[in-house]
């Protein structure tokens, strides 16, 4: 058995054992009250600072236990796209596609889980595009 | 927009593994795929986990007549086999221990019994009538706990004595040698902090005695010799380099690899060594030290620290000339300059995921805290939504190795003594066994220097052992006690029926009966009767001058009543007479003499 961490509370008697849990036992802060996963890529930037492409879709892969609930949002040239949210059953390896079709030259992307029934594990965040123009 | 005419191309974010993550400092481009990772760990390469949340393991309860929860808790860690923990009551105004298992699955009553339950009852009291929620630093040397209030005393007086508290027994005040460093002295110890290290008790911001503005020395680090004896006053290192300043006041301090770090706000002192002949002090860093009192967890042989600047790392492990604390705070300098109160910066390391955790607030009322990777030396979050205001951490390793049976012993000592046949130089001691599997150790002592030598090693049964070559007329004592499977049991004796005193000196009484008979021209047999007392060996004594000088020429061994002289000259005269001796007695008178002619043979 590993070694693990207690926490106690500032504000009350409880004793805490870390990691070993889903719900955020504490104050609720945003929508959920469990811990989710929140990752925010830095731009990737395919054809130059001041090329074009048209981005046509980010593709995300991870595993679940326990089925999942993720949200995916664009961002094309630090402009937030509507995220677009994928939902299943099941457990294991899964694949998920959030479909664009704009033009830019800088991609990012903002991967969370939403609920969670589960544990999640982030394998790869990709990108797939169409190049118009590179400069030089 | 039409249909573009390229081909269509795919890219990888990742690997996540190259990431600095500063979500705070968005405009900062870092290499790497991830500019944020909030509740994440790295699980591997490329791979990113939701991190688990915590679960309420117990809650702590005060002594009123119907128990409340604490309303803080102040410390938790391993100790013992176990754990404590220390909460804190406003209601009651006490601070109170806890003995908790490995687990946290109960609590220890104070007898020492356990009791599963989701809820502790205290141990004991550690401090009563306390108005101000305390902070809390503890260490444990040699399977005592030492107790120790960040504001345990201050120029005006002397509030907090620090505690030591052993298994089960009663929580006591910490007792420090006098003013003049020698052995124990009456006054109590209030240390600000204390910590174990390298077989020695350290505690600093010392203060003893009733003149507190005297005492107090809130940059004094005190210590005790190896093996945690008397806290000695007089022997102290200073945090820093000057003389007095409570610009150098000790926070706090860390041990990694052979160092113990101390911190004071601005500065960090190593020290190193193993006791007052060989403590090293070498100043580190005269601008960033220590941001609190827990402000500092070690991880692997790296002391990783918040200092008002930011997060910092130091080697644990160097040599002679100083490695220069490593700042951390570069790539999350966005996130430590919203820091509030970080004196109350809470750092831990969880073993599972290879983080180091800095618990800390951001003004919103709840904590926040962010991560470090020390294998990839990236960091995680920070996160805003852990969601509760921790106090305290502690990592608590349960013992896993298999608890080694001890030997069986005897069942009970030896009873029931008694001493008989007691002669000039022998005696012989009698117990009862009080383990019949058991061998038996006998020693005997004189009485007159009390000091026992093991005789013998009887055994399993045996329940007698005769004393032999002993002195006449000395008083003598002896004592027994069983062996077992390398135990030993109590001893039987001495007492007064294990005391024995031998016989004194008597005379032998003499042989009687000789008579001489000749075998050949050289050589004659002498015959006798013995007298019947034990033990009695036979002088034989030749004469070849008519009697008028006698010589002993043989020892006859015990039991024997004849034997044969021979080398005679067959133109003499000789006489015979024997003698009864023995060790311890006075000899015999003469038996004889008796004459025979060699010439004639009469």
């Amino acid at each position: 058995m590993a070694a693990t961490v207690y926490l106690g509370e500032e504000v009350g008697g409880r004793l805490f054992r870390y990691g070993s849990g889903i719900t955020n036992i504490g104050q609720t802060v945003g929508a959920s009250a469990d811990y989710q996963l929140d990752v925010t890529t830095w731009d990737i930037v395919p054809a130059t600072e001041v090329g074009d492409n048209v981005f046509r879709s980010i593709d995300v892969t991870f595993t679940c236990t326990n089925g999942y609930n993720v949200g995916i949002t664009p961002i094309i040239d630090g402009v937030n796209l509507p995220e677009q949210t994928f939902n299943s059953a099941g457990t294991g390896e899964q694949q998920v596609q959030a479909f664009i079709a704009v033009r830019g030259a800088r991609i990012a992307a903002r991967v969370r889980t939403i609920t969670r029934s589960g544990d999640i594990e982030l394998h790869d965040i990709t990108t797939s595009f169409w190049t118009i123009r590179t400069n030089p | 927009m039409g249909f573009p005419q390229g081909k269509l191309a795919t890219l990888p974010f990742g690997p996540f593994t190259k990431f600095v993550v500063d979500s705070a400092n968005s405009s900062q481009e870092l290499t790497g795929a991830v500019r944020s990772a909030r509740n994440a760990y790295l699980s591997g390469i490329n791979r990113l986990s939701i991190r688990p949340g915590a679960q309420v393991a117990i809650t702590l309860m005060d002594d009123q007549g119907t128990p409340a929860p604490c309303t803080s808790v102040r410390y938790s860690s391993a100790f013992g086999n176990g754990s404590i923990a220390i909460g804190y009551s406003s209601v009651t105004q006490k601070v109170y221990l806890y003995r908790l298992d490995a687990g946290v699955t109960g609590y220890y009553d104070t007898g020492g019994t356990f009791h599963t339950s989701t809820t502790a009852v205290p141990q004991c009291v550690v401090w009563s009538s306390m108005t101000v929620v305390p902070d809390v630093l503890c260490t444990e040397g040699l399977g005592t706990l030492y107790i120790s209030h960040t504001v345990s005393s201050d120029a005006n007086g002397l509030y907090w004595p620090t505690k030591q508290y052993t298994d089960f027994n009663t929580i006591s005040n910490l007792p420090a040698s006098g003013t003049d460093g020698s052995s124990a002295g009456t006054d109590t110890a209030y240390f600000n902090g204390v910590i174990a290290f390298e077989q020695a008790l350290i505690g600093w911001g010392f203060g003893a005695g009733t003149t507190a503005a005297t005492a107090f020395r809130p940059e004094m680090i005190r210590y005790s010799p190896p093996s945690f004896g008397n806290l000695q006053v007089s022997d102290s290192i200073t945090l820093g380099d000057r003389v007095r300043s409570l610009a150098e006041r000790v926070i706090g301090a860390g041990v990694a690899g052979n160092c113990c770090y101390f911190g004071g706000a601005n500065m960090l002192t190593r020290l190193q060594g193993y006791g007052r002949d060989s403590w090293d002090k070498t100043p580190i860093d005269r601008s960033y030290g220590f941001s609190g009192p827990k402000s500092m967890v070690t991880a692997g042989d790296t002391l990783y620290y918040w200092s008002r600047r930011g997060p910092m790392r130091i080697a644990g492990f160097v040599g002679y000339y100083p490695v220069p604390p490593e700042p951390l705070w570069d790539a999350v300098a966005l996130t430590a300059t919203n820091v509030i109160n970080s004196s109350k910066i809470v750092a831990t390391f969880d073993a599972d995921r290879d983080q180091v955790l800095f618990m800390y607030d951001m003004g919103s009322g709840v904590r926040a805290f962010c991560a470090f990777d020390v294998q990839r030396n990236v960091w995680l979050g920070p996160d805003s939504d852990f969601g509760i205001s921790v106090s305290c951490a502690g990592i608590i390793q349960p013992y896993t190795a298999s608890t080694a049976t001890p030997p069986t012993g005897p069942a009970g000592p030896p009873t029931s003594a008694s001493t008989t046949s007691i002669g000039q130089s022998t005696a012989q001691a009698n117990w009862a066994a009080g383990d019949s599997s058991a061998q038996t150790e006998v020693s005997l002592a004189p009485q007159s220097t009390g000091v026992f030598s093991v005789i013998a090693m009887l055994g399993a049964g045996v329940s007698s052992y005769t004393f032999t070559s002993l002195s006449v007329s000395t008083p003598y004592e002896w004592r027994v006690r069983h062996v077992l499977n390398g135990q030993y049991s109590s001893y039987l004796g001495p007492t007064t029926p294990t005391e024995f005193t031998t016989a004194a000196s008597t005379t032998l009484l003499p042989p009687s009966g000789l008579s001489v008979t000749e075998l050949t021209a050289h050589s004659v047999s002498l015959n006798w009767t013995n007298s019947g007392e034990s033990g009695v060996s036979t002088e034989v004594w030749q004469s070849s001058d008519g009697g008028s000088t006698f010589g002993v020429i043989q020892t006859v061994a015990v039991g024997n009543s004849s034997t044969t002289v021979t080398g005679l000259n067959n133109t003499l005269t000789y006489e015979f007479e024997v003698r009864h001796t023995k060790p311890g007695s006075t000899s015999s008178s003469f038996a004889g003499p008796v004459t025979i002619d060699m010439a004639t043979g009469l």
